[in-house]
């Protein structure tokens, strides 16, 4: 019998705080890219779609600020 | 009609501390002439994620500031020619509410109310 896999309902992490994402805060954007630099998919972190297309952009324009890497070699 | 920008800008991380100063001076000064300026946040020196012309370190400064739109324009042709900067961006003003990770405040128990 396949076991059924109980999704647990995520909430956006940013309507919770009631802020938005922006480039400056790199920590918090940090956490929302793989240890390759890509960004994760909203099914793994459960953010709205809108304040997901502003993460994107946060995150691209870090990205061309350097604060966070395009690719990052060091794959641990 | 005048809208709030954000221009961050990167200097070279190998120059002296005066030369950045400077450098960081005249574009104040080019700012405050241009326009309505607000005010300089600095975040010092940082390791860049990835390599900019062969150099690893850079000076992070944001200007905060009221212009026309035509501010990014002028801003970039001044920018490219100096080589002491390494990259600009110049952004719209969005007001960005503190985090307040902290004070989250735990969902409501709803207490079952006895008929």
């Amino acid at each position: 019998m396949r076991r059924r896999h109980i999704k647990r309902k995520k909430s956006c992490f940013y309507c919770k705080n009631s802020i938005v994402p922006d480039y400056k805060m790199v920590d918090v954007i940090k956490n929302v890219t793989t240890d390759r630099g890509k960004i994760l998919p909203r099914r793994m972190t459960g953010i709205c779609a809108k304040h997901q297309r502003k993460l994107a952009t946060a995150i691209k324009r870090a990205r061309h600020l350097a604060l966070l890497p395009f690719v990052s070699e060091n794959i641990a | 009609m005048k809208r709030k920008y954000e221009t961050v800008v990167i200097f070279d991380g190998s120059l002296p501390d005066d030369a950045v100063e400077e450098e960081h001076r005249k574009v104040e000064e080019f700012l405050t002439e241009n326009t309505d300026f607000e005010k300089t946040d600095v975040w010092g020196k940082k390791n860049l994620a990835y390599e900019i012309d062969k150099k690893k370190t850079g000076n992070y400064y944001l200007y905060l500031y009221e212009a026309e739109g035509n501010i990014s324009e002028l801003l970039n042709k001044r920018f490219k020619l100096n080589r002491k900067i390494l990259r600009q961006m110049t952004v719209l003003h969005e007001r960005v509410p503190e985090i307040k990770t902290k004070a989250i405040e735990p969902e409501p128990v709803v207490e079952k109310v006895e008929e």
